[in-house]
């Protein structure tokens, strides 16, 4: 198998930051690339530089063993490498036959537009690929699959020899997978190269001839699929730095009072009957991708969002919430994944913002008693050390983890004590990482109970006596704390069922 | 009630206020006579009775156009109750009932069905001044109105005109109801971030649908006032362009449009500045027509003059919190 495009010793940094340090990589003609990592491991970074969208800052890259360098993305479509995003390019109100020939208008011998011709080869281009939608349909009447076919037909009629698809089935249907998989399949055994970025393991081990791991912005690993375990993918992909060994401090309270129970629950398209139990006093982990379903999980817990079917049972009372307030009153709340767009109210004071759930409790019966609040916002902010100039100063204007302090003293103030707490931790500083930490253990020990949902598997493991692995909205492993097991948690993420026998490699 | 003097201060307000009476009394001494600033207060009233109604619903994220057709209608409606019937009770009553069913059916049409307000309130503006329309066959209503309805407009109290008296309690009233009461707290968190404000177990739906009532409601007062004032009901005159000058009053007053960001003092300041405009152009007598124009010029300098206090940050320093209460 000869080799196309063969880079070395890439590097990259983003504001002095590195996100590759020297990285190689072959692609071969016609193979089927998986291209793993955690995130942050540095796909993304490669993948653009591969595709001419950002210059690497040192490195070499060759195709057909000579020497190119891509100075923008036309550049490496010249060289026959066309990337499909994960955010699709695709103009809504074009017609498709003019997003499949976008860039690459053809004309005819008097120099005008040949749309007759266009109009026959992106019919014939997108047939094959199993296109029902005529070309003359605007785009946005397509669905995300149809979508993605006029991406994939755009590679076709620019005679790529390497697609790069970033996270292709992200937002497909099992039937959809299995066509672009057929896809893949044809235009690998015509000689072209596809480079699968995906964190799923079927798509790791069904489609792909080879898989290239990164960790940590370097190589960690590069093998045949024939001859690689599940077990040493993840290995590779997570290192042996990880310990699961941390122990959680003080977990004194007995956890066999059960507070919240769901069963089933289901909400097209992102979450298939899930079951999860919630004991008093535990912090239950929610481990999963983008795209899991995790968000929509605990916006329907909170009754942010209506199920379509299952069953729930919080605190001694059956049903779904039919409002946020409702579920705030039982005893339920949320820290939402965007602090800034959902969690706070960015003009308001930070003292308005954390009592803007209880607000009820300090009325007396000529309106508000402003000062009675403001000493509670006081208590509250001085419990959660938010460091901040003056109760009265915007709460835009303090750091993302004293932001997200905020919104957890807004939950404590509604004397919530079932906490759903959505990557509370993304972006903050390690000082402010540590007292949410600290929090969610104080909480803990009074009898409160903890949902949370971190991409970061290492924090997870500090934190949770249990953890459950969300994969496209299904439950597929449950581990409790004497039993954490990296490799196996991480398994569970990429779509590993627990009892599901281990692929084994083929010798 | 400092922080708020201050706040003002920080807006703009009171600065182009004051400079607007100064410049005034200087360009002609008759403004700063008593008898000429109750002309400036009674025929700022009545817009100004509206603009609070409207930035109301504009703190809470929406908008409101019906408004002026709400004046109208209301007035038409008094007027003719009057005549066919002449009960004191019901002429007051039906005409703020049918602009609660108006401010209804507003907070309906962008809560229930999701419009934006702006198409919303469309639809109801032209609506209700259409039935207004065809409710009169388009003719005014000359009533004669018992003095106890002619007081809305021509009385006094402690030397104000009656308009006067109901534009401050409306404008105290609405100030105590953003402030002390919690409607008025999710009011602003509604307008500011309506995810938001719902993931914190606000009812945002409740919440703009009050505005939307609060609003069409002064708006019917401003009506009864109105036709009151005229001595008749005019179901095609009265009102129009009344949203576009709350509107204005708002803006001037340093409301945002986006929501969330402003006060009632906001409105209260900008209608007052539009009538001392007016009453200025009148006094000089400048034309109808231009006084239209230096309207515009008007709106443009109060966002000018703030734009440039946010530049140059004199405005903001005066209202930052003083930073040397750090707190342990």
């Amino acid at each position: 198998m000869s080799t196309f495009i063969e880079a070395r010793g890439i590097e990259k940094a983003f504001m002095g930051v590195k996100a590759l340090h020297g990285v190689d990589l072959d692609v071969h003609v016609g193979e089927v690339l998986a291209l793993v990592g955690a995130n942050g491991a540095g796909k993304s970074t490669l993948m653009k530089i591969l595709a001419g969208a950002q210059p690497p800052d040192a490195g070499t890259i060759a195709i057909d063993g000579g020497s190119v360098s891509f100075g923008r993305p036309q550049d490496a479509q010249d060289c026959g490498i066309s990337t499909v995003y994960q955010e699709l390019m695709i103009v809504p109100d074009l017609p498709v036959v003019e997003n499949v020939f976008l860039g690459a208008l053809k004309k005819n011998r008097f120099g005008l537009l040949d749309w007759p011709a266009m109009r026959v080869e992106a019919g014939r281009i997108l047939s094959t690929l199993g296109f029902s939608a005529s070309v003359d349909a605007l785009a946005n009447t397509l669905s995300i699959a149809e979508m993605q076919l006029v991406e994939i037909a755009k590679t076709l009629t620019r005679q790529s020899r390497l697609v790069i698809m970033d996270e292709p089935t992200a937002s497909l249907a099992k039937e959809e997978v299995e066509n672009l998989f057929k896809i893949v399949r044809r235009l690998s055994a015509e000689g072209i190269a596809i480079i699968f970025i995906t964190h799923h393991l079927n798509e790791i081990f069904e489609i792909c001839d080879r898989a290239v791991i990164l960790r940590d912005g370097a190589n960690a690993g590069n093998a045949r699929i024939a001859e690689l375990t599940e077990n040493e993918l993840v290995s590779m992909m997570l290192g042996r730095s990880v310990t699961a060994n941390v122990d959680r401090s003080g977990t004194a309270l007995r956890q066999d009072e059960i507070v919240l129970s769901a069963r089933g629950i289901t909400r097209a398209p992102s979450l298939h009957g899930i079951d999860l139990t919630l004991r008093r006093g535990e912090v239950l982990g929610i481990a999963g991708l983008m795209g899991a379903g995790r968000t929509e999980l605990v916006r329907i817990l909170f009754g942010a969002d209506p199920a379509d079917r299952g069953t729930l049972e919080a605190k001694g009372r059956v049903g779904y919430f039919g409002s946020p307030r409702a579920a705030l009153d039982a005893g339920l709340g949320l820290a939402p994944e965007d602090r800034k767009g959902e969690g706070l109210i960015l003009p308001l004071s930070i003292g308005q913002n954390i009592t803007l759930s209880s607000l009820k409790k300090h009325v007396g019966p000529l309106g508000l008693k402003l000062g009675d609040e403001a000493s509670k916002a006081r208590d509250l902010a001085a419990q959660l050390q938010v460091k901040h100039a003056s109760l009265d100063q915007a709460v835009g204007e303090l750091s993302g983890g004293n932001q997200q302090k905020v919104v957890l003293a807004k939950l404590i103030g509604a004397g919530v004590d079932i906490y759903l707490l959505d990557e509370p931790t993304r972006g903050i500083d390690i000082g402010a990482k540590e007292a949410i930490f600290d929090l969610i253990w104080s909480l803990t020990e009074t009898g409160a109970s903890v949902i949370l949902i971190s991409s970061d598997l290492s924090e997870l493991l500090r934190l949770c006596d249990t953890i459950m692995c969300l994969h496209l909205g299904r439950v597929t492993q449950t581990h409790r704390r004497s039993h954490f097991d990296l490799n196996a948690i991480m398994l569970g993420v990429m779509g590993k069922e627990e009892h599901a026998p281990a692929r084994k490699a083929v010798v | 009630m400092t922080a708020t003097l201050k706040r003002a201060f920080a807006d703009g307000n009171i600065i182009i206020l004051v400079a607007l009476l100064v410049g005034a009394s200087l360009i002609t001494p008759y403004f700063l006579t008593p008898e000429n600033l109750l002309n400036v207060v009674r025929a700022a009233a009545l817009i100004g009775i509206v603009a609070i109604g409207m930035n109301v619903v504009i703190l809470a994220g929406g908008i409101d156009l019906s408004v002026g057709s709400v004046v109208a209608l209301c007035g038409a409606i008094a007027a003719s109750i009057w005549v066919a019937d002449a009960n004191p009770f019901l002429f007051i009553l039906v005409p703020l009932l049918v602009a609660l069913a108006v401010g209804l059916a507003n907070g309906l049409l962008v809560t229930l069905i999701g419009m934006q307000p702006f198409v919303a309130t469309l639809i109801l503006m032209t609506v209700a001044r259409g039935a207004g329309l065809v409710y009169t066959s388009g003719q005014p209503i000359y009533a004669p109105y018992p003095p106890e309805f002619l007081f809305l407009s021509r009385g006094t109290l402690f030397g104000l005109p009656i308009p006067a008296v109901i534009f401050l309690a409306v404008t105290v009233v609405t100030w105590y109801v953003l402030k002390w009461r919690t409607i008025g707290r999710a009011i602003y968190a509604t307008g500011a971030n309506e995810k938001a404000a719902r993931l914190s177990g606000i009812d945002v739906n409740r919440v703009k649908i009050a505005t939307y009532l609060y609003c069409a409601t002064l708006a019917g007062l401003a009506g009864l006032i109105l036709t009151s004032r005229m001595g008749s009901g005019e179901p095609g005159q009265a009102g129009v362009f009344w949203e576009l000058d709350a509107i204005a009053a708002v803006v001037i007053g340093g409301t945002s449009l986006q929501g969330g960001k402003g006060s009632v003092w906001g409105g209260f300041v900008g209608a007052l500045i539009i009538g001392i405009v007016s009453n200025l152009f009148n006094l000089l007598g400048v034309e109808p027509e231009w006084q239209q124009v230096a309207k515009g010029a008007i709106i443009l300098a109060a966002v000018g003059i703030r734009w440039a206090g946010g530049q140059v940050g004199i405005m903001q320093t005066l209202s930052r919190p003083r930073s040397n209460e750090v707190s342990r």
